[in-house]
């Protein structure tokens, strides 16, 4: 299990496309918006949170397509299965090393994209604090829709359009927990909500994920 | 009963009369509470006959929620028996919903504009249901991108199970960020307090809907098996080698 996650990790790193092409995409993002909104720092300022938390939730969802492409496609995955590794501990290591290679970069790249919009510290922290609460959510169902998706093509378009129902809670409680942060800090209702709902999503997604894995051994 | 239906060959035999019997049903409680509906029920006080818009729109609502917990039994029934018959049933009833629930949101919407002046709300209701929207089409999308239909079947069932979990979440935190972010304004206009005069029309639609449900659901799970078949019997000959060939 902690070899595999090395592996994972390892395999990630030595593949920057995925990651790399993530946060690049949140810049992008962030900067074509800026200038649709004319630079115009008032109304930046208002929408920055949201835009800047669509943005994250775009540049993780766009690594998902091909997670667990190469592994069922070169034979990795038979292999690992017929090693004695669940399929249960092969997404859980996924889940990991996806979080761990996608939120490092995006925290980085958070305070650039908030200086950008004026936002204040307060602000930044609070977008960065619903994002480490809230990845936990969005990388397991975008890891379960991986799995499901890992023998096709162009997986891209569906992983989002597969995922994008159920952000909806998350995105809800991210945003009115970024608002209440400044007043009643980090363990506001929102947050607690926010983290109930990456739980639940944690639960629901390695077994249904697993099971979907699983198919692909039948 | 399902164990019954589980044999395709039973089933064709028991859609041969329940696909009509459905049919006709249909067709009746249509015409009675469509009659109802807009003849014998009396227009609202307040809304006039813009409330006739109800018959339509609730059950569609109320559809779209009985056809996903179908298709929910059906994806379990599938994912834990594997059977066929359970797929075709998923896929059957999940386009059936998705129609009913585009139904509800498009005569929703009609209704809203001619009762509160506007085309669309954020509201908590009104959101949730297009979010089951979106969730029937990428459930549909799952059929579609695999050819081969065992993982499909698989996934789709997955999907299907995983979107349940997820939709009272959904539901609880959108009527939640409503109620943060606007008062109350458009809740309530006919669902709870309904007049007898309006519940009997409301109920014979209902009734309608469903047999349409039932009609059109045996009906694709019956076409579904022919096409099977048809594909069976279109595979490679047998060998035709004789000794004269050699």
């Amino acid at each position: 299990m902690n070899a595999l996650l090395w592996r994972d990790l390892r395999v990630l790193f030595r593949n920057p496309q995925s990651w790399l092409m993530g946060i690049i995409f949140f810049l992008l993002f962030l900067s074509l918006f800026a200038i649709a909104l004319n630079g115009d720092s008032h109304k930046m300022r208002s929408m920055g949170p949201a835009i800047i938390w669509l943005a994250a939730i775009f540049s993780l969802l766009l690594n998902f397509g091909s997670i667990f492409q190469n592994d069922v496609n070169n034979g990795n995955f038979e292999q690992l299965h017929l090693s004695g590794l669940s399929t249960v501990s092969i997404v859980i290591s996924k889940i990991c090393a996806s979080f761990i290679t996608s939120i490092i970069p995006l925290l980085i790249a958070i305070p650039i994209a908030g200086i950008s919009y004026q936002l204040t510290s307060a602000e930044m922290a609070a977008i960065m604090l619903s994002l480490l609460i809230g990845a936990p959510a969005i990388i397991s169902y975008g890891v379960l829709a991986g799995a499901m998706l890992a023998g096709q093509k162009n997986a891209g378009f569906l992983v989002i359009l597969m995922t994008l129902p159920f952000m909806v809670p998350i995105v809800i409680f991210a945003l009115s927990g970024i608002q209440a942060y400044p007043a009643e800090g980090l363990w506001n209702l929102q947050f607690q909500a926010l983290s109930g709902i990456s739980l639940i999503a944690l639960a629901i997604a390695i077994p249904a994920a697993a099971a979907a894995l699983s198919a692909y051994l039948d | 009963m399902i164990n019954y239906l589980a044999n395709p060959q039973r089933f064709l035999r028991f859609a041969r009369f329940a696909a009509p019997l459905f049919m006709v049903l249909f067709f009746l409680f249509l015409g009675y509470g469509l009659w109802q509906a807009l003849v014998v029920s009396p227009a609202d006080t307040k809304q006039g006959n813009a409330v006739r818009i109800m018959y339509v729109h609730v059950p569609a609502a109320w559809m779209a929620m009985a056809s996903y917990l179908a298709l929910f039994i059906a994806s379990l029934v599938s994912f834990v028996w594997r059977h066929n018959l359970a797929d075709y049933g998923a896929r059957a009833f999940a386009r059936i919903g998705a129609t009913f629930t585009a139904l509800c949101l498009v005569t929703g919407s009609i209704w809203g504009h001619t009762s509160w002046g506007t085309w669309w709300q954020w509201d908590g209701r009104m959101t949730s249901v297009l979010v089951l929207f979106f969730i029937y089409l990428a459930y549909l999308f799952i059929w579609q991108f695999t050819d081969d239909r065992k993982p499909a079947a698989r996934f789709a069932a997955i999907f299907a199970m995983v979107g349940l979990i997820n939709i009272p979440i959904i539901k609880f935190s959108v009527d939640w960020w409503n109620s943060l972010h606007q008062t109350a304004t458009i809740s309530n206009v006919g669902a709870p307090g309904l007049d007898k005069s309006m519940g009997t029309p409301l109920l014979l639609m209902f009734l309608a809907y469903l047999s349409l449900f039932a009609w059109l659901s045996i009906q694709q799970v019956r076409t579904d098996i022919h096409t099977a078949k048809n594909k069976r019997v279109r595979t490679d000959k047998a060998a035709t080698i004789t000794v004269e060939d050699l």
